[in-house]
C-alpha cells in the first residue's frame, strides 16, 4: 500500500486493515472477522472447539509479540525511527505539520511500551522475543501447509500479514527479517500464500 | 461579554463599547445655544492635563482635534468627537467633559477650559459566562488586559470548556497611535466545531496576524494565517465520502477583505449599504491546501412610509482549486439555514452524500426584506422598539462548478435548480450586535436532497441574509 494510501485509509477508519461495505466501515481484524462470521462466511468453521481456542491462543501470542516488537524496532530505536519510520509516516504532509505528527505518533507509540513494559527492553532482547515467537509457530505449522486441518484460517491470515510486512519492510538492518527466514517453513508457508491468493500484485514487494 | 458565540476571535469592534444611544438619534440641541455663539466668536482652547498610567501621546492625538475649535459649537462637536475616540480606545470605562470658562491665574481672556474626566478600566478583567447550545453546554472564561503597554494594546485570553468540545484562544490588538483604525492584531486560537449537518467534526489549530487599514472611505484587512485543520467524523454513519475528506492538513493562506460600510447600524438598519469583498489564496506560503477563494456580500437599505425599512441582500462566491488537488470540504461553502436562505434546515442545501451535506465550489443568495414596526406598537418607546415584523423572499443556489466550461455555463449551473423561499416573521435586536429570529417559512424549488424546515424556523446569529 503506498504511503499517502496507508496514512489515509488509517485516518478514515482509524485503523488499518478496513473493509467498505455499503454505508459501512469495519475496521481491524476482530470485528471484520466477526462482520464476515455474521454474514455466513466463517474461515474457522471446519475447527472444533479445542482448536478454536488454541487458534485464539496463537492469534493472541501473534499480537502481543510480533505487533508489539513491529512497533518497538520502528518507533521506539532510534536509528529507525529518525531515518525510516518518522520520514515515511510523514511524507503525505507539508511543513510543520509533517514534523508535529511524527513526533506525537512516536511519543504515543513510546508511551504505550511504557504502559506494557516494553520500554526498558533492548533491541536485541526483542529480537530474542521475535525469535521465540517464530519458533513456536514454526513448531505449530510444521510440515503442514496451514496452520490447522489444510484449509486456511484467521491464523493464518494473520500470521501472514505480519510475516509479509516484516520480510517486505525495509529497515536499517536485516536482523529481523534474517530471524524470520530462519524457520523455512514460515517462509516457504509465506510464499505460498502469496502465490495463491495475491498473484496479481507483482509490483509489490517479492519475499 | 454576552451570551452569543462567535467562532473567530475578533477584538472589540471598532465602534467601541455600546454607549446605549444611537449616534444617530443624538442630538446636539445647537438651535438653544445660538444665543451664546456671536460672544465667544475668537477664543482659545486649553486642555488640562489628566492623570492617568499610560503614555499620553496616545490621548492628545485622540483629543488633538479639540483644540482646532473656532467657537463654543465647535467646541461641543469636537470635545464629544474626542470622548468617542477616546471610549473607542477601550482603554476607559467612563469618560466625562466638562466645559467651562478659563479662570484662574493663566487664565485667557474668552478662553474655555475643557475637562475630561476619565475612569480607566482595571488592568485585568475577567469573565465567567456559561454557554447551551447544540445539545452541548460550555463554560466560558475570559481574561481581559486592556492596556497593557500603556497605547492602548490590549490582549485577550478565551478559554472554553464543554461538555463535548474545549476551545481557546490568545489574541493581542495594537492600534498605531492616532489613527485608531489602522491597526494589527496577532491570534492564536484552537477551535473545534461539530457540525452534524455533514457528520463532520473540525479541529482547528492556528495563528493569524491581521493588518487593518483605511483608504479612503473603505476598510482593509490583510491577514495571514496559517491553521492547521484536523476533521473527523462525527458518526460511525457517516457517509463514505465525508471519510475520505478525514484526516490532517494544513492551510496557510493570505486573504484580504475591503469593507465599505454606510450603514446607520450592523444589525437592523434603517439606511446605509454595506459591500464586503473578501478573497482569499492558499498554498502560495506553504501547507496542503490550494485555492483561491472569493466571495463578497452587499446589503442595500432604504427606508419607506411609515417607520418600515426595505431591505435587500446579495450573497455569492467562488472557491476555485489550484492544482490537482481537490478542494477540502473545510474551505467549501455551504448554504441553507435559518441565517442563509431561511425554510431550509442548517446548510443542508447544495450536493450531499447519504445525508450529509458536502458543501459547494460557487454559490449565491439574495433576499429582499421588509422590516415593519410591530402592529400596533405595543411598547413603544421602550422594550417594543427592539422588535421587528418582517417579511421575507430568499433565494440561492449553491453547487459545483465544472471549471473547464466557460463563465456562461458557469451562469447557467448557477441559474438553474433554484431554491427560495417567503415568510413572515418576528425579528429581535439583541444590542449591536445579534438578533433573533422567529419566522414562518414556506420553501419552494427544493431539490431533491436538500432538507428542509418549512412552518416555524427560530433563528440566532450574527450575520443573516
Amino acid at each position: 500500500m503506498s504511503l499517502a494510501a496507508e496514512a489515509f485509509v488509517s485516518q478514515i477508519a482509524g485503523k488499518v486493515p478496513f473493509i467498505h461495505v455499503g454505508n459501512q466501515v469495519v475496521s481491524e481484524l476482530g470485528p471484520i472477522v466477526q462482520f464476515t462470521k455474521a454474514k455466513g462466511h466463517s474461515l474457522s468453521d471446519g475447527l472444533d472447539d479445542v482448536q478454536r481456542a488454541e487458534m485464539k491462543a496463537y492469534m493472541e501470542l501473534v499480537n502481543n509479540m510480533l505487533l508489539t516488537a513491529e512497533l518497538y524496532i520502528q518507533w521506539c530505536d532510534d536509528t529507525t525511527a529518525s531515518e525510516i519510520t518518522r520520514q515515511r509516516y510523514s511524507s503525505p504532509y507539508s511543513w510543520p505539520l509533517n514534523h508535529i505528527l511524527a513526533y506525537q505518533k512516536q511519543w504515543e507509540v513510546r508511551r504505550k511500551m511504557n504502559a506494557i513494559g516494553w520500554a526498558g527492553k533492548g533491541l536485541e532482547q526483542v529480537y530474542e522475543d521475535v525469535s521465540q515467537c517464530c519458533q513456536a509457530l514454526s513448531q505449530r505449522l510444521g510440515t503442514q501447509p496451514f496452520f490447522f486441518n489444510k484449509q486456511p484460517t484467521e491464523l493464518d491470515a494473520l500470521v501472514f500479514g505480519h510475516l509479509f510486512t516484516i520480510l517486505t519492510t525495509r529497515l536499517t538492518t536485516d536482523e529481523l527479517s534474517e530471524r524470520i527466514k530462519s524457520c523455512s517453513n514460515l517462509l516457504s508457508f509465506c510464499r505460498r500464500i502469496e502465490q495463491t491468493y495475491f498473484e496479481e500484485d507483482k509490483d509489490k514487494g517479492r519475499l | 461579554m454576552g451570551t452569543v458565540h462567535a467562532r473567530s476571535l475578533d477584538p472589540l469592534p471598532m465602534q467601541g463599547p455600546e454607549l446605549g444611544v444611537q449616534a444617530d438619534d443624538m442630538d446636539l440641541g445647537e438651535p438653544e445655544h445660538e444665543p451664546q455663539q456671536e460672544v465667544l466668536e475668537n477664543k482659545d482652547v486649553r486642555c488640562f492635563s489628566l492623570s492617568f498610567q499610560n503614555s499620553e501621546d496616545i490621548l492628545t492625538y485622540e483629543i488633538a482635534d479639540v483644540f482646532q475649535a473656532k467657537n463654543l459649537i465647535d467646541v461641543m462637536k469636537k470635545s464629544h468627537d474626542a470622548r468617542q475616540r477616546l471610549l473607542r480606545l477601550g482603554i476607559f470605562r467612563q469618560v466625562e467633559v466638562v466645559i467651562d470658562t478659563s479662570e484662574g491665574e493663566d487664565a485667557l481672556p474668552n478662553g474655555l477650559d475643557v475637562t475630561f474626566e476619565v475612569k480607566e478600566l482595571r488592568r485585568l478583567t475577567g469573565s465567567y459566562n456559561t454557554m447551551v447550545g447544540n445539545n452541548e453546554g460550555s463554560m466560558v472564561l475570559g481574561l481581559k488586559l486592556p492596556n497593557i503597554f500603556g497605547r492602548a494594546e490590549k490582549l485577550t485570553f478565551q478559554f472554553s470548556y464543554g461538555t463535548k468540545e474545549t476551545s481557546y484562544g490568545l489574541s493581542f490588538f495594537k492600534p498605531q497611535a492616532g489613527h485608531f483604525e489602522r491597526n494589527f492584531s496577532v491570534n492564536i486560537y484552537k477551535v473545534t466545531g461539530q457540525f452534524p449537518w455533514s457528520s463532520l467534526r473540525e479541529t482547528d489549530r492556528g495563528i493569524s496576524t491581521e493588518f487593518s487599514f483605511p483608504i479612503w472611505k473603505t476598510n482593509h484587512t490583510v491577514k495571514w494565517e496559517g491553521v492547521w485543520r484536523e476533521l473527523s467524523c462525527l458518526a460511525r454513519t457517516a457517509s463514505f465520502a465525508v471519510r475520505e475528506e478525514s484526516g490532517h492538513s494544513l492551510k496557510s493562506s493570505l486573504s484580504h477583505a475591503m469593507v465599505i460600510d454606510t450603514r446607520n447600524s450592523a444589525i437592523l438598519p434603517k439606511k446605509g449599504a454595506l459591500l464586503k469583498v473578501n478573497q482569499e489564496l492558499a498554498g502560495y506560503t506553504g501547507g496542503d491546501a490550494s485555492f483561491l477563494k472569493e466571495d463578497f456580500e452587499i446589503q442595500v437599505n432604504r427606508r419607506l412610509f411609515w417607520d418600515s425599512v426595505l431591505s435587500a441582500s446579495l450573497w455569492g462566491g467562488m472557491l476555485l482549486p489550484i492544482g490537482d488537488k481537490p478542494t477540502s470540504i473545510a474551505d467549501r461553502f455551504y448554504l441553507g439555514g435559518p441565517t442563509s436562505v431561511r425554510g431550509f434546515s442548517m446548510y443542508s442545501i447544495g450536493p450531499q452524500s447519504e445525508g450529509d451535506y458536502l458543501g459547494g465550489e460557487a454559490y449565491w443568495a439574495g433576499g429582499i426584506h421588509l422590516y415593519t414596526p410591530l402592529p400596533f406598537r405595543p411598547g413603544r418607546g421602550g422594550f417594543g422598539d427592539l422588535f421587528r415584523t418582517h417579511f421575507f423572499l430568499n433565494a440561492g443556489n449553491l453547487c459545483n462548478l465544472n471549471y473547464g466550461e466557460g463563465p456562461r455555463a458557469h451562469l447557467s449551473r448557477l441559474a438553474e435548480c433554484i431554491r427560495w423561499s417567503y415568510g413572515a416573521g418576528i425579528v429581535l435586536r439583541l444590542g449591536n450586535i445579534a438578533r433573533l429570529e422567529l419566522n414562518y417559512c414556506i420553501p419552494m424549488g427544493v431539490q431533491s436532497g436538500d432538507r428542509i424546515c418549512d412552518g416555524v424556523q427560530f433563528g440566532a446569529g450574527i450575520r443573516f441574509l
